[in-house]
């Protein structure tokens, strides 16, 4: 079997979400209490796509507004990304569109998943109603609280990384 | 100790230095922060942020620096946030990196506490305001919202006091005209029973509208699916109008696409309630001029096929401010048009409804004193029994009533075999006399007819089928049986509109496919021609439309003719002339088949050659003239028909 090792980064406002849904990736667990991310925290988990084996190594980047104030050297040799949106604040998923264009700009070639976290915080019938005004066209709804589509999130990336 | 001593034990106590090669081999180590100077491995299998950047440092030129700060590092018990800074140097005679990793786990500890209360404050705000936007946007739309059912409570005060009043006047009325004829001493007046019923009418129709904005509201009402001919629905619904609208001098008319298949699968009543609405809102609202009812097939897919009714009248038309409310219930009884027109103001808001349960959609068009048009689109299934109609071998099943007029005794009993075995019933008799006397007494689906039959010949029969009888027994296909082959023969048959002629002695099967084609062309020929435009035209006088029908078959075979003439020496002008000249001929007489080649040949007709679509249209439109020739014969005998003999 063929060993890969590929580097993701998560990027998206602070408290949409992105240490929970490593923490719900890597270690199956959850945490209600906000506590903030500073700088860089990596951790690792090896899967399995079809022949490879896959080492995933997932920098879990400190929020900010916009990936222009994250310093340049944390996406250095990045493979994918994953940008996380919180749904119930539209500050978060705002500019995405611009965001995505500017990460574009500087990495042509980075697979990124867009994703929209807390989906659970949302009864079924107003969550519909919101994705439709969403600005996101290929989004995907998760929660990690849940863990609603987590492991499908990356998993996807996972797949267009080794494409 | 000197100053570089200073800064050196200073340093020494929260900066640490790795040196690895350029496969993560573990080469030096000063171990001030944490031990690995006992790594056997790569350093790039045992420490992850190592092992995801490790491409880097092969385009890493020596001298060059990478920075990475704050990074949360956990490695062999050691647990801080650090800054890493990666250099390549040479070291030991070999190309290596020198990893410096920078204690700075008080300043970022610090920073991690003014960041989080930073975030929650910011995210508190954030919800905050979503929380009153949202307050907001409820306090608004409950606001409307009781705005709406106040208005809508006046509106149903005002309609209930509106219509109270338009339902006791013909209760009233019915009350003292039932008081008058129970008068005995008075001979009972046919006026007041006149009266009487066209006051029940009215209130009859008040009461139906208010329970049908009830059944609607109350969301009870339910929707057939059942097979219907559009057609013959749109002309039952229309001759009340043509009617009512040649009494006060206005013009009803309709316009049918032939592409609208025989038979459409939906709720038949509900579409004659939504038609008559309109058309009586037309005629309500229109003192001059016309009403046209045009009806197209809008698209076709998986088996439906959604219509458009377009309603056109030359009325009163309706304001711009009022257009927009012309659809919401109670709203008439607000303005005058009550008072002028009467009516209870729930029709257009009926009609809307039942479309829009059905799938369908109501849109009004309309210029103050030019008038209005309503465009209707409503889906509905397209019938299978139309495969039926479509598939010859399924007449085998159909139940035919045949009358058959021969006189040899063998081809009586071979054609009576026949029929049997197909299912028809059938009427035999010897003479032409006996098929008039038949044809007097009862309906037939077919007439075969031997051609020298005694009595009364099989061509004398026709003549005095047409001639003397209704448009039904002239509209009865007819198949011809002869032992006569000859063109002349067969000529003079079809010119009296004969669907066969065929030789004795005739074999099943052409007898079976020449009744399925005389009785689906006959069907065809019901839908192929409609003269409600031309009779419009004309006023109903039916001396002008049967001189018009005349015009019609003396001249347009003759310019068709002419067409062909000038195609064959490529004089395009001259044949596009000829086309312009027959386009109204063909409009006149309700030819609507014809329009869709008439248009190509408008538009293509410069790109003519030999053999090309110009021709095979040319010819289509030859054989639809033929067939028209045919049925307007038969039109203008209906117009002229005596009383019978």
């Amino acid at each position: 079997m063929e060993a890969v090792s590929k580097k993701v980064i998560l990027l998206g406002h602070f408290g949409v979400g992105k240490t929970s849904m490593i923490k719900r990736f890597v270690y199956h667990k959850f945490s209600k209490e906000y506590m903030t991310t500073i700088g860089v925290k990596i951790d690792k988990k090896v899967i399995k796509i079809g022949d490879t084996e896959l080492s995933m190594i997932i920098w879990d980047i400190a929020g900010e507004s916009t990936h222009t104030r994250i310093p340049q050297s944390y996406k250095l040799g990045s493979h994918g990304a994953i940008y996380v949106v919180d749904v119930m604040r539209p500050s978060t998923y705002e500019n995405i569109d611009s965001e995505i264009k500017s990460l574009k700009k500087i990495m042509p070639a980075l697979p990124i998943v867009k994703v929209a976290n807390k989906t659970d915080l949302l009864v079924e019938n107003e969550a519909s109603e919101l994705y439709k005004d969403l600005p996101l066209d290929q989004y995907i709804h998760c929660s990690a609280k849940t863990g609603e589509h987590v492991e499908k999130i990356f998993g996807l990336l996972a797949k267009q990384m080794l494409e | 100790m000197n100053l570089k001593a200073y800064k050196t034990k200073f340093l020494e106590s929260w900066v640490q230095f790795i040196v690895f090669d350029a496969n993560g081999n573990f080469v030096d180590s000063c171990d001030t922060l944490f031990s690995i100077s006992d790594c056997n491995s790569s350093l790039f299998d045992d420490i992850p942020f190592l092992e995801s950047i490790k491409e880097l440092f092969t385009t890493l030129k020596t001298g060059e620096r990478i920075d990475f700060p704050c990074i949360t590092t956990e490695i062999n018990n050691y647990s801080a946030f650090c800054d890493y800074v990666f250099y390549k140097i040479g070291y030991q005679n070999k190309t290596c990196i020198l990893w410096v990793i920078a204690d700075f786990t008080e300043h970022y500890a610090n920073l991690t506490t003014l960041q989080q209360q930073r975030n929650e404050s910011v995210i508190q705000q954030e919800l905050l305001e979503i929380e009153k936007k949202n307050a907001l946007i409820t306090r608004d739309f409950l606001e409307y919202k009781n705005e709406e059912l106040l208005r809508l409570q006046k509106l149903k005060s005002d309609f209930f006091t509106t219509i109270s009043h338009e339902i006791r006047t013909p209760v009233n009325g019915i009350l003292g005209l039932s008081e008058l004829l129970s008068d005995s001493s008075k001979t009972p007046n046919h006026d007041y029973i006149k009266a009487i019923y066209a006051n029940s009418k009215h209130l009859s129709s008040i009461v139906n509208d208010v329970l049908d904005i009830a059944k609607i509201e109350a969301n009870k009402i339910t929707f057939e699916s059942i097979d219907f001919d559009i057609r013959k629905l749109v002309t039952s619904v229309l001759d009340s109008f043509i009617y009512l609208g040649k009494e006060r001098g206005i013009l009803v008319s309709s316009q049918i696409d032939s592409a609208i298949p025989p038979l459409v699968r939906g709720d038949s009543v509900k579409l004659s309630q939504v038609l008559y609405n309109l058309l009586n809102n037309a005629l309500k609202f229109t003192k001059k001029g016309s009403i046209k009812l045009f009806i197209k097939v809008l698209k076709k897919y998986n088996g439906t096929v959604n219509l458009q009714f377009e309603i056109v009248d030359t009325g009163i038309g309706i304001s711009e401010q009022n257009i927009d409310r012309i659809f919401n219930a109670y709203e008439q009884v607000e303005s005058d048009t009550n008072s002028v027109y009467g009516g209870t103001g729930l029709g257009l808001n009926i009609v809307k409804q039942l479309l829009e349960l059905q799938g369908g959609e109501i849109k009004v068009e309309s210029k103050l004193g030019k008038g209005t048009k309503f465009i209707i689109v409503l889906p509905f299934r397209v019938s299978e029994a139309n495969k039926e109609i479509l598939n010859p071998i399924s007449f085998e099943h159909k139940s035919l009533r045949i009358l058959i007029g021969e006189d040899d005794l063998i081809t009586q009993k071979v054609l009576s075999e026949f029929m049997r075995k197909w299912g028809y019933s059938v009427d035999i008799v010897g003479d032409g006399k006996a098929v008039i006397n038949n044809l007097t007494l009862g309906k037939y689906d077919l007439l075969i007819l031997d051609n020298r039959l005694p009595k009364l010949t099989g061509y004398g029969v026709i003549e005095c089928i047409r001639h003397d009888f209704s448009e039904t027994t002239n509209n009865t296909p007819i198949i011809i049986l002869t032992g006569d082959t000859s063109d002349e023969i067969t000529k003079q048959f079809v010119e009296a509109g004969v669907s066969k002629v065929l030789t004795k002695p005739v074999d099943a099967s052409t007898l079976l496919a020449s009744i399925n084609d005389a009785v689906l062309n006959t069907e065809k020929e019901a839908r192929h021609i409609n003269l409600d435009y031309v009779m419009g035209v004309a006023d109903y006088d039916k001396e002008l439309v049967s001189e018009m029908i005349d015009i019609f078959i003396k001249t347009v075979p003759q310019q068709i003719r002419k067409l062909q003439q000038m195609l064959r020496v490529d004089d395009f002008s001259g044949a596009k002339d000829i086309i312009h000249k027959i386009t109204p001929n063909f409009k006149y007489m309700g030819i609507d088949n014809a329009n869709p080649i008439l248009k190509y040949l408008k538009k293509n007709i410069k790109k003519t050659q030999k053999g090309t679509l110009i021709e095979k249209q040319v010819n289509h439109l030859k054989e639809i003239t033929k067939l028209s020739i045919i049925i307007l014969k038969k039109e203008k005998l209906n117009l002229q028909r005596k009383p019978l003999c």
